[in-house]
């Protein structure tokens, strides 16, 4: 006789995880209906098109961005973005002369109010403990390349302070709406592991 | 318990760490620091790799809750919170591998004066 209809048991960390919460609801401690909101937030409602929209306007907007620079918080809730970690902002910008990279050498602190949840080489030990020794070598593993005339400056988001990066806007983007240049912006981007690719024209 | 109706309300709100304090800041934008040597046991945001090294304060963040004093229970002691440079030559040697710097968010218990002062 097969065995066809027998399905194989979820892993052992799943099955933790639902043993533990299991436990927490029958013992009062959490709403199931809060879990499934929380997931639904995290996987549905918050990511990187947040901070998309964001550079977008930065770009298009040098009035915002002047703002954005100087109080990242103040403006981001300008736009409604605030929020679980993402209460004290500092948005940082890319220029030719400097590249900013952001990590959490001490867990995975990451800004999910614009970027969502990090991925999972964010939390890697691999990552967190080389991008602050050896950053160029690092970027060079994601495809880029920093010119030696280029600071790299790497902010460890070890407090409660949360950085997004700017990235520099494609060059063959004049006249572009907002809408449009969204498009343009990577996740990667805004961490600072890559930069956006400019547009050829015509 | 948190009700299924106020996640969304607690995570558009979050936790902000800053508090008021009646101390003013020891240290000043521009002034060169040191920070401590001190191996702790316990909770601590003052990573390994930036023990004993100078610095320079490039920003000042607010007074923030001390997490190495709350994770033991003894309160949120909050304490001046600054942005800190450190460049990549006196953190790696010549382990360094180009031109740059590491930003930390250090509290005051952590910085000593510069070697400067």
């Amino acid at each position: 006789m097969g065995h066809d209809d027998h399905t194989l048991p979820p892993s052992s960390l799943a099955l933790r995880i639902k043993a533990i919460e299991t436990l927490m609801v029958e013992k009062g401690k959490i709403d199931p209906g809060a879990v499934t909101e929380i997931v639904d937030i995290f996987q549905n409602k918050l990511g990187p098109r947040i901070g998309a929209r964001v550079v977008a306007r930065a770009w298009s907007d040098s009035a915002f961005k002047k703002r954005l620079l100087a109080d990242g918080t103040g403006a981001l809730k300008e736009m409604g973005i605030g929020g679980l970690q993402g209460e004290a902002m500092h948005i940082l910008e890319n220029t030719s002369a400097v590249h900013n990279v952001i990590v959490c050498t001490l867990c995975s602190c990451y800004p999910w109010t614009v970027l969502g949840l990090p991925p999972s080489w964010y939390k890697s030990a691999a990552y967190r403990s080389r991008i602050v020794i050896e950053p160029r070598a690092v970027l060079a593993e994601f495809g880029l390349q920093i010119s030696e005339d280029c600071e790299v400056r790497v902010y460890d988001s070890n407090a409660e302070i949360r950085y997004m990066v700017l990235p520099e806007r494609p060059t063959g983007t004049d006249g572009w709406t907002e809408e449009q240049l969204e498009a343009l912006v990577t996740r990667d981007s805004m961490i600072g592991v890559s930069v956006l690719t400019d547009v050829v024209v015509g | 318990m948190l009700p299924k109706e106020m996640v969304a309300v607690a995570v558009a709100t979050g936790a902000p760490t800053l508090r008021p304090v009646e101390t003013s800041p020891v240290f000043q934008v521009g002034e060169t620091v040191r920070t401590i040597n001190d191996t702790v046991s316990t909770h601590t945001r003052l990573p390994g790799y930036a023990r004993d090294k100078p610095g320079t304060i490039v920003g000042y963040e607010g007074a923030h809750v001390f997490p190495d004093a709350h994770s033991m229970g003894r309160g949120e002691c909050p304490e001046h919170l600054y942005c800190v440079r450190f460049d990549s030559k006196n953190l790696w040697g010549k382990g360094s591998d180009g031109p740059g710097a590491v930003y930390l968010s250090l509290w005051e218990s952590y910085l000593l004066a510069g070697d400067d002062q």
